[in-house]
């Protein structure tokens, strides 16, 4: 379909949602005889068919926020898409607490799973657009959590126990460019909240021994800030928009993803970026998805302690500059965006973040040219 | 008859941090933030006190007349109660949290400012265009 059209359709579908109407799809009866148990086994059984067709699972051990992630990817092609983001942490051939299954319809040759809502195929769905997922859709029952995103299609299903989870949709090269610059996003934040660690909307630079928290609703200069310091060895990078808080006794930052996301005109602003960028040909439609590992291979950090919290501020200064911030600003600029962006939104995480963030000092970060940007960070810092 | 309120739970979550409260309200995306008499007038509809009650806390601790007070505590009620953050309560006060810490008093009482609700919207667009549904037992929406 031309880019055109279906941003026409998306502007209808935009419209519908922004005067409140609920979905007009009706609900229907699912056949409820079959049973939990049976849909995740016909998940599983998806993902084997999947994966035998796609010449057999590829599995990657990783050591994801201090515990053990087995990835399993039907076929190299879903590997190759949604690795990338991953490649910066640690594997483990440890027993993993986590199984992902990872798979699509389209680059393995197999069918939609039984357990997926029936497409929508016409413009009365909520179409995935270049910046959000539009409608989301979740379900809990006393045996697993599932989340259906209509507009890309894309299912996520995590057992009760977050010992195993599934990620499909029908075309793994169709995913939209936040699904693939930060995978199995809503998944890992439902296990990581099990384990008492916040997946939070925020990015993370710093050093092996302290670090700072980049917080700030979109088009902040969060993710600018964060990315401005990738080619200064002094400053290691820990992701640019969701990274995992332990709020314990010691607060510490834990990366997820080595990925980032620009606006493609704030290349001109970061030249340097330009080798990391993984969706050269999409730039038209998506933001600019960059693979921070490949192109700043000494740049990525598997965490450090929490030091500080910054909230970046455009302003005409030339000089980056930080300024001393109440911790009220820092938290309404931290956990409206978490919490919100939360699928569904979890309230318990505002008490969690509020407890942090009263231990941390909180600067606003005036961003001045993307250079100058490293030694007012390190000024907090050291 | 004086009015009690309540905080529009479960859809209207809140905290404070260093005696300022944030108030998010799940259900429009905006979020507020709540300075001095703003503060202890939430944290006194948190206690169950009603309008009277909340009209005589203020007056212990700020210097202005009661007319001022009483009239400005109204209003505020009306706005929290317009942008749906709290809602009309013929209970019971609820169970007594600890009281905030009370500002700095100079000769007993503070000047007093208007309390002021500072609304941020920026997360609005959010809620309208990715909006979040629970399914229930029926299952998956889909069409026929």
């Amino acid at each position: 379909m031309k880019w055109a059209r279906r941003v026409g359709r998306i502007a209808i579908s935009r419209k519908r949602v922004a005067e409140g109407a609920s979905p007009t799809i009706p609900l229907v009866s699912v056949d409820r005889e079959a049973g939990p148990d049976v849909a995740l086994v016909g998940l599983q059984q998806s993902f084997d068919e999947a994966a035998e067709a796609a010449g057999g699972a590829i599995e990657h051990r990783l050591m994801i926020v201090e515990g053990i992630v087995n990835l399993r990817f039907a076929g190299r092609a879903v590997a190759d898409l949604l690795m990338p983001a991953f490649a910066h942490l640690r594997s483990s051939d440890d027993e993993p607490t986590l199984t992902l299954n990872a798979w699509d319809a389209a680059t393995t040759s197999s069918k939609r799973p039984a357990f997926a809502p029936p497409q929508i195929v016409d413009g009365n769905g909520i179409r995935p657009d270049a910046t959000g997922p539009g409608v989301s859709y979740h379900y809990a029952e006393a045996s697993f959590q599932a989340l259906h995103q209509p507009g890309p299609d894309v299912l996520s299903v995590l057992t009760a126990g977050d010992d195993v989870g599934w990620f499909w949709t029908p075309d793994m090269r169709r995913l939209p460019h936040w699904d693939y610059a930060a995978p199995f996003r809503h998944l890992l934040s439902w296990w990581l909240g099990a384990r008492g660690y916040q997946h939070v909307h925020g990015g993370a630079v710093g050093i092996p021994s302290a670090g700072v928290l980049l917080v700030g609703r979109g088009g902040s200069g969060k993710s600018t800030t964060a990315l401005a310091t990738l080619g200064d060895s002094r400053l290691r990078y820990a992701g640019d928009d969701y990274v995992a808080l332990d709020g314990g006794a010691r607060p510490a930052v834990h990366s997820l993803y080595c990925s980032g996301k620009v606006h493609p005109a704030d290349l001109q602003r970061l030249p340097r970026l330009r080798a990391a960028v993984a969706n050269g040909a999409r730039l038209q439609d998506e933001k600019a998805v960059l693979d921070v590992q490949r192109a700043f291979p000494s740049a990525p950090i598997e965490g450090f302690p929490l030091s500080a919290i910054l909230m970046p501020r455009v302003t005409g200064r030339r000089a980056a500059r930080v300024v001393e911030a109440s911790k009220a600003a820092a938290l309404s600029a931290l956990a409206p965006s978490t919490i919100l962006q939360r699928r569904p939104p979890q309230r318990e995480a505002l008490e969690h973040l509020a407890r942090l963030v009263e231990r941390m000092p909180a600067y606003v970060l005036e961003v001045g040219d993307a250079g100058t940007i490293p030694d007012a960070i390190l000024e907090v810092l050291v | 008859m004086t009015r009690r309120f309540r905080v529009k739970s479960p859809n209207v979550m809140h905290e404070t941090i260093e005696g300022e409260v944030i108030v998010i309200d799940l259900t429009t995306g905006s979020y507020y933030s709540l300075r001095d008499a703003g503060a202890e007038i939430w944290h006194s509809i948190e206690q169950g006190t009603d309008e009277a009650g909340i009209d005589e806390v203020l007056q212990e601790r700020y210097e202005a007349p009661r007319e001022e007070i009483v009239a400005a505590v109204g209003r505020f009620l009306d706005e929290l109660a317009g942008e749906g953050l709290i809602e009309p309560s013929d209970g019971a006060p609820a169970p007594p949290s600890a009281p905030p810490a009370p500002p700095q008093q100079v000769n007993g009482r503070v000047p007093f400012a208007a309390p002021l609700l500072e609304k941020h919207s920026d997360m609005q667009d959010l809620i309208l265009l990715d909006p979040v549904h629970e399914v229930g037992p029926q299952g998956w929406p889909h069409r026929h």
